[in-house]
């Protein structure tokens, strides 16, 4: 067979199956149910509320991987609460076009935040605080934001006003948007908000600790012990709280000191 | 003033007329049209044929080989995409051997565009961007050929890729 045909064939292959791409971008066997799922969809909205450890930067960096060597001209823009993270996410996408996909589309120009590729998509980890920064792309292709349920609280940048900016050029652009994330302790303005959202256009992705199937019932034993009820359910069983102000005193530990049985003095 | 090239493209013209069974007149008619040579050159040339005709020869041999080739190619191309997309003869033809076909024809694809390529019919640069169009219609055609079974689809997907790491 000639070298273009099996070059064709691989392409192909891995273009067309997310297993297969996984496993030579990332060493991974097979994804989880949940991640082909959320790999395999269609909807320019996706919002993903998951465990811990439910392989939330994996899917990310896989899916981000595969359409910018797939896909021509993508801008992809990542958004993370810190720069550290938008880094750490950065450098993952870059490992699985290093491993798998640098064969088909090589580099033009990489930097430590940035990479564009010979068929014209490039990513962008953005570290700026405020909306300023984004406010300068145009025809972005796709935004994620990960760990967006922190996006509103963070030092580094002013989430609300990203999201704000994001939402007018995505309509324009006919960009998609990911927003993935565990989500936070108590309500939060981006993530439980759009959650929660009577918006139809987004496809909602709820992934507790029982669809994936790397996290044993020991650990969560131990997890439910050292954290509590409350945030235990939060981290592992996507439970928003939503409604609760943050307090000292965990709600269900608040009732347990009521008594019916003492009756009020009159 | 007619170059050398000129000269044996109009000789190679002339041979072919005649070796289909033009009459003598026609063939200097139709070679004049064309040429723009007068009809009293072209009889001349045409009785010093023996001095020039080897050269012509061996072009027209290697045409003749090249156009039959090319029709052979053509033809094993036209039946794999009878039998992918289960046409004709191979109407009902089973999955494994469509899908066969399907990575077979890939194979002859590059072939002939290797082969047009060496011959000069066209430029070598668009090769390369030219798998990435081909995989969308070999994906397109992967998928019209496996339905919505997804199952089956990543297995042929598996396949292809174990065939194109494999050694034969």
């Amino acid at each position: 067979m000639k070298e273009d045909a099996r070059k064709l064939l691989r392409y192909t292959a891995l273009k067309s199956n997310p297993d297969l791409w996984a496993r030579e971008a990332a060493g991974i066997d097979e994804l989880d149910p949940w991640q082909r799922k959320f790999f395999l969809s269609t909807a320019k909205r996706r919002i993903a509320a998951c465990s811990r450890q439910a392989g939330k930067s994996e899917i990310v960096s896989l899916l981000v991987s595969h359409r910018l060597v797939f896909r021509a001209n993508e801008l992809i823009l990542l958004i993370s609460p810190s720069l550290r993270q938008s880094q750490l996410l950065y450098g993952r996408i870059k490992k699985c076009w290093q491993n798998a996909g640098q064969q088909f589309v090589p580099s033009v120009k990489e930097t430590q935040l940035q990479l564009h590729l010979a068929n014209g998509s490039s990513c962008y980890a953005l570290p700026s605080k405020g909306g300023e920064t984004i406010r300068g792309f145009s025809a972005v292709s796709l935004v994620v934001m990960e760990e967006a349920s922190r996006l509103a609280d963070a030092q580094e940048i002013d989430g609300p006003d990203i999201y704000a900016a994001i939402r007018p050029f995505l309509a324009v652009s006919h960009g998609d948007l990911i927003m993935i994330s565990t989500p936070a302790l108590f309500a939060d303005p981006i993530f439980s908000a759009t959650w929660f959202s009577e918006n139809e256009e987004w496809e909602r992705f709820r992934v507790t600790a029982d669809d994936v199937p790397r996290i044993s019932k020991s650990h969560l034993a131990d997890e439910k012990a050292a954290l509590g009820e409350m945030r235990f359910m939060t981290e592992y069983y996507v439970s928003f709280n939503v409604g609760r102000q943050a307090s000292f005193f965990d709600e269900s530990e608040i009732m347990k000191s009521f008594d019916d049985s003492v009756l009020p003095l009159e | 003033m007619t170059t050398s090239e000129e000269l044996t493209r109009r000789r190679i013209d002339f041979a072919t007329l005649m070796s289909r069974g033009a009459h003598l007149h026609e063939a200097i008619t139709a070679i004049h049209e064309k040429h723009g040579t007068s009809h009293r050159m072209l009889y001349q040339d045409w009785q010093e044929r023996d001095q020039w005709g080897v050269e012509i020869v061996e072009p027209l041999e290697n045409d003749k080989t090249i156009a039959d080739a090319l029709f052979r190619i053509g033809e094993v191309r036209r039946q794999l995409w009878s039998i992918i997309d289960g046409r004709g003869d191979f109407e009902g033809a089973d999955i494994k051997t469509r899908l066969k076909a399907l990575i077979q024809a890939a194979d002859l694809e590059f072939r002939i565009l290797e082969t047009a390529q060496s011959l000069g019919a066209i430029h070598k640069e668009p090769l390369k961007l030219d798998i990435m169009a081909r995989a969308d219609e070999l994906q397109a055609k992967m998928i019209s050929i496996c339905g919505d079974d997804q199952q089956l689809q990543d297995a042929v997907t598996s396949l292809m890729l174990e065939i194109a790491e494999s050694e034969n």
